[in-house]
């Protein structure tokens, strides 16, 4: 399981990945993320929807009401293109991160050196 | 299931009910019972389930952050228990009962108007009376019914302005809303039966004035009028204070409406 405080500024990434090619609904997004990270990311309710509200806020997302499913009616997502544009920065943004502290790590015998 | 519902409950007991927050709270519900359900048919036990369903949950803080609602304001929304419950409703008939006396007051403060400045034709007191003067005695009890009226809606006011933040948003414990409920459910033969007496009341009043108007007489014709007004000013209290512990009910029974905008 990985430290959710490091990960959680890319929820965005893979709430919006998700929704690039299909809308969606919440349990169905953190089921998916769940099984991409094969088990090793499990987000939690209040972190999905906090992310939700934040990128419906900004225009990245918008909802819908689905069709009902017992008498319910569930809130569906589908990506905006700014949202499309957004992510796409984002992935810039993180392949620049990667790149950059990818420099700084090393397996503990490389370090020997020094 | 019924436990994560009471959990999901209490989570949300600190945010305020905006239709976009119901809607939230509602999709989390949703999105807990699938999981229990999955977990359930993995061959979980219910308990388990709702642990893992709970302990998945997340924190409430997290959220209210994202909607900028600050939790740590002291408790933005008051809690109405059954005491307090009671007490609204035992308030809100007495200031009914005072409003309505009020208005009586009025009512038959005309009545006395008209039965002063009459005082010559019954024959009561003698004639020793200018009308003029009878006039000014007429009006001088009327003020004097009317100021006592006023002095009457002014404390009626104070007794319900404590509660005046029922007017915004608040919750209701259960106790309190199962009183509430099944007291306006009392309640209802009782309406039914004043609403049906008043209006009947307002229909009859006339029928003094018809049969008076028979006699050749004025004084008879006064009273008949005078009648007529006490018949209306029975009707009209009456209503006043059913119409206040009808709407005390629905006061407390609101709770559940939605907001608009976090904070009243």
């Amino acid at each position: 399981m990985i430290s959710s405080d490091v990960i959680r500024g890319y929820t965005d990434i893979m709430i919006l990945c998700l929704l690039l090619n299909q809308e969606s609904y919440g349990y169905e997004i953190s089921k998916q993320i769940k099984v991409i990270s094969e088990g090793k990311y499990e987000l939690k309710e209040t972190t999905l929807y906090s992310a939700f509200t934040r990128l419906e806020k900004s225009n990245f997302i918008e909802s819908f009401h689905g069709g009902q499913t017992h008498g319910k009616r569930r809130t569906y997502y589908r990506i905006t293109w700014a949202g499309r544009e957004y992510y796409r920065e984002k992935c810039i943004e993180w392949k620049l991160t990667q790149e950059v502290v990818g420099k700084f790590i090393r397996e503990e015998n490389e370090d020997g050196g020094n | 299931m019924e436990a994560i519902r009471n959990y999901l409950d209490s989570m949300f007991l600190s945010l305020p009910r905006t239709a976009e927050i119901l809607q939230m709270k509602e999709d989390l519900l949703m999105n807990m019972e699938d999981k229990y359900n999955e977990l359930r048919l993995e061959g979980r036990s219910e308990n388990e389930a709702i642990g893992i369903v709970i302990a998945e949950f997340g924190n409430i803080e997290e959220l209210a952050r994202e909607l900028n609602i600050d939790l740590e304001q002291p408790n933005n929304v008051p809690m109405v228990d059954l005491v307090e419950a009671e007490e609204f409703v035992d308030n809100k008939k007495k200031s009914g009962v005072l409003v309505a006396a009020g208005v009586f007051l009025c009512i038959t403060g005309v009545a006395m108007l008209l039965l002063i400045s009459s005082v010559n034709i019954f024959q009561i007191l003698g004639y020793g009376f200018s009308s003029a003067s009878l006039s000014l005695a007429g009006i001088i009890v009327l003020l004097l019914f009317v100021a006592v009226a006023v002095g009457l809606f002014i404390y009626s006011g104070t007794l319900v302005e404590p509660y005046k933040y029922l007017e915004g948003e608040f919750y209701l414990n259960s106790q309190a809303e199962s009183y509430a409920k099944t007291q306006k459910e009392l309640f209802r033969n009782r309406k039914t039966y004043i609403l049906i007496s008043s209006v009947l009341l307002f229909i009859l009043s006339p029928v003094s004035i018809f049969i008076t108007s028979m006699f050749d007489n004025q004084g008879i014709q006064i009273l008949g009028v005078v009648f007529l007004l006490l018949m209306i000013a029975v009707g009209v209290t009456r209503l006043i204070i059913m119409g206040n512990t009808e709407e005390a009910f629905n006061i407390l029974l609101q709770y559940r409406r939605t907001f608009k905008k976090g904070k009243g």
